[in-house]
């Protein structure tokens, strides 16, 4: 995207409010010590060859600041600023492990020892701190907070599948991809069933003790659903729950002609009848 | 299923239409629905470059995959990190071990007198594409620098080099940390923060020669902000003159960490890092250009060591620095032949992500680029003819 792109998308939203990160009043005897501006493909400057990632999930513009808090230490904040919250979400949820502090109902948020990230609306937000003191970590908390609080947009709703109870322990570790790049870094197995489909997005989790993977795969091309049922080994008129060919083993179901439901897992019944459940529930 | 009933935000018929469509449309590729017929797709056609010329030239002694193919020495030490920072009298340790390990040498003086001499003018190839969390460490290029002046090298004949000279600064690359050691980039601001001049040129073109270049059919129109990342659109990536005219020799210093599936260590570093206008390859040749760009003179004949920076890297989020990746890794390899040391990198990197679940399996394109940069001629992919010498220091 061109930058009079960036430009004219941030206008017609109106939704530019974290051009500065610690506007006035904001994180008291702090100093700003550098803040960096990058939209469309200026991305590269910043991250180099990690940008195509971003530039695949869709990206807008990015506000980096770095800061120095009253006592010496340094935090690095960036908002990014993404074209749709799934696109927030999606980067967001590839970026974030082992989150201490767990997701919230409010927010996507993942709190570490040495960065804390979340997904608010379309923006995708991260800061990372050198040391992991308990000043740097609130200090942390208290500038996301705001931050937050200043997107006034709502947290990305998750697909219904993933909303079930029975799937509520894995709702701070759902994937969102929707390109080559993502998978590679969400679903790396996943990379040759999804090979030369060009739009998709694709939900998914791991199992709890490597029990498999639970996905939902939506397709905005009829070519790309037809293509991966191919590999499949299934047709894609089959609207019946079906096993698909060859391993690993994946229990395939369409459930629009454009949505299809995989449930790759080593489970084998009574283990596996709770998830061929939820696999089978319609979608609302 | 049948093609009658209406569903979500394209109804069946709709379907059944734009599919039929698109069957017409692949069936003239000779793709067919499951359970039809064989599936005969065929992957995209890649661009094509000019990766085969790089073979033209006439390989000389020094030639990559320089004095060792196919040997790789590794030293491990569990105190590597102290005060979160690498531990710059252990990692002289393990460097120490790794180069004997290499060479045999009975010195650490002559070990290194194997590569370089008085004469050359050396140049210290980092990553500083991360910032200061996910940087070569400057630990370690400190304790390379004092080793080659233990061999008689001086100060004024070692530079520190990247495509971004502003971020060498920003990774912790200072004059005064590094005092009389020439650091510099391809990639440039002035004293304001300016790309250009007072003509409106970007200072990255004196620094690009264009005698040298890698060329692919793709390329990619960057914006006023993109540009002075890039210096150059078009199908030619120019390689940088501090390649093709400032340094006689190249110690490659990478850091360990992972790009998706696989890695970005001594060959990623020495491609990228060399050459202009590298926005446009990195989506539909990355695999090419890592073992491609290392094939031409410029670096296949002056990179002599490569040194991998493994104290502290990452297995997931790379080539960015994310945290909650990272992990202490403690451990430094070394190799002329960039191939057999960046096989043996992937394998470190592969075993984390699969301890972590990250991945459940290798992925069939993660040794891509190993597998072509083998076919250039720049070194060993094959794991059973690598020797690795390892040593777990304490």
């Amino acid at each position: 995207m061109s930058i009079l792109a960036a430009v004219l998308f941030l206008l017609s939203s109106g939704q530019d409010s974290l051009a500065t990160l610690l506007p006035e009043g904001t994180c008291a005897g702090c100093t700003v010590l550098r803040t960096e501006r990058y939209a469309g493909s200026a991305l590269a400057g910043y991250i180099n060859g990690g940008a195509e990632l971003y530039k695949e999930y869709g990206f807008v513009s990015l506000t980096m600041e770095e800061v120095r808090l009253p006592g010496g230490e340094d935090l690095v904040v960036e908002a990014y600023r993404m074209r749709t919250p799934a696109a927030a979400y999606g980067i967001f949820s590839i970026s974030r492990s082992g989150c201490a502090t767990p997701d919230t109902a409010f927010t996507h948020f993942c709190g570490g020892t040495t960065q804390i990230q979340c997904a608010a609306g379309e923006w995708y937000m991260r800061i990372t701190n050198g040391t992991g003191s308990p000043v740097a970590r609130e200090s942390s908390l208290e500038l996301l907070r705001s931050l937050v609080s200043r997107t006034g947009q709502p947290r990305y709703p998750l697909p219904s599948l993933f909303a079930e109870p029975a799937l509520a322990a894995y709702a701070g570790e759902l994937v969102l991809m929707s390109g080559p790049l993502g998978v590679q870094n969400g679903l790396p197995d996943w990379e040759d069933l999804l090979d030369g489909a060009a739009e998709y997005t694709l939900h998914a989790v791991r199992l709890q003790g490597d029990q498999g993977i639970l996905a939902e795969l939506r397709f905005s091309r009829a070519q790309d659903a037809v293509g991966v049922a191919t590999k499949l080994g299934v047709d894609v008129n089959d609207e019946r729950l079906r096993v698909a060919v060859g391993a690993p083993k994946r229990h395939v179901l369409w459930t629009s002609p454009l949505t299809l439901r995989i449930l790759e897992t080593t489970l084998f019944p009574p283990d596996l009848d709770p998830y061929l459940e939820v696999l089978s529930r319609p979608r609302h | 299923m049948n093609c009658s009933s209406d569903h979500d935000h394209i109804n069946r018929r709709d379907f059944c239409r734009t599919a039929a469509a698109a069957g017409v449309a692949m069936s003239l590729f000779g793709i067919t629905q499951a359970g039809q017929t064989q599936q005969t797709e065929q992957p995209p056609k890649k661009p094509s470059t000019n990766g085969e010329q790089a073979l033209a030239y006439p390989r000389t002694g020094a030639s990559l995959p320089g004095k060792y193919p196919g040997r790789v020495a590794q030293a491990s030490h569990d105190k590597a990190i102290a005060n979160n920072a690498p531990d710059p009298a252990v990692v002289d340790a393990m460097l120490t071990r790794t180069m004997l390990g290499l060479t045999g040498a009975s010195s650490i003086k002559s070990a290194w007198q194997e590569f370089v001499t008085p004469e050359d003018i050396i140049g210290l190839k980092v990553n500083p594409v991360a910032g200061k969390l996910l940087s070569t460490s400057p630990e370690i290029v400190q304790v390379i620098i004092g080793q080659l002046e233990q061999s008689g090298i001086p100060r004024d004949h070692i530079v520190i080099w990247d495509r971004r000279e502003f971020e060498l600064g920003d990774a912790g690359f200072t004059e005064e940390r590094f005092p009389g050691i020439r650091i510099t980039g391809t990639e440039r601001k002035d004293a304001s923060g300016s790309f250009t001049d007072a003509e409106g040129k970007l200072y990255g073109e004196a620094m690009i020669d264009r005698d040298w270049y890698y060329w692919a059919d793709v390329e990619e129109h960057y914006d006023s902000e993109t540009l002075p990342y890039m210096i150059n659109e078009g199908k030619h990536s120019y390689f940088t003159r501090i390649v093709t005219q400032d340094v006689t020799k190249i110690i490659n210093i990478p850091i360990l960490k992972n790009a998706g599936a696989t890695v970005t260590l001594c060959l990623k570093n020495l491609a990228y890092g060399a050459i202009s206008n590298t926005g446009r390859l990195h989506k539909h040749l990355w695999a090419e250009t890592c073992a491609e760009v290392p094939a031409f003179p410029p670096l296949r004949d002056k990179v002599v060591l490569n040194i991998v920076d493994g104290i502290r890297g990452c297995y997931n989020g790379g080539p960015g620095a994310n945290p909650e990746f990272f992990t202490d890794y403690k451990t430094i390899l070394a190799g002329t032949d960039p191939v057999a040391v960046d096989q043996i990198g992937y394998d470190i990197v592969l075993k984390k992500r699969l301890e972590t679940r990250i991945q459940k399996e290798e992925s069939p394109r993660g040794r891509t680029f190993l597998t072509l940069a083998e076919k250039m001629g720049l070194g060993t992919a094959d794991k059973q003819k690598i020797t690795l010498d390892h040593a777990l220091l304490s």
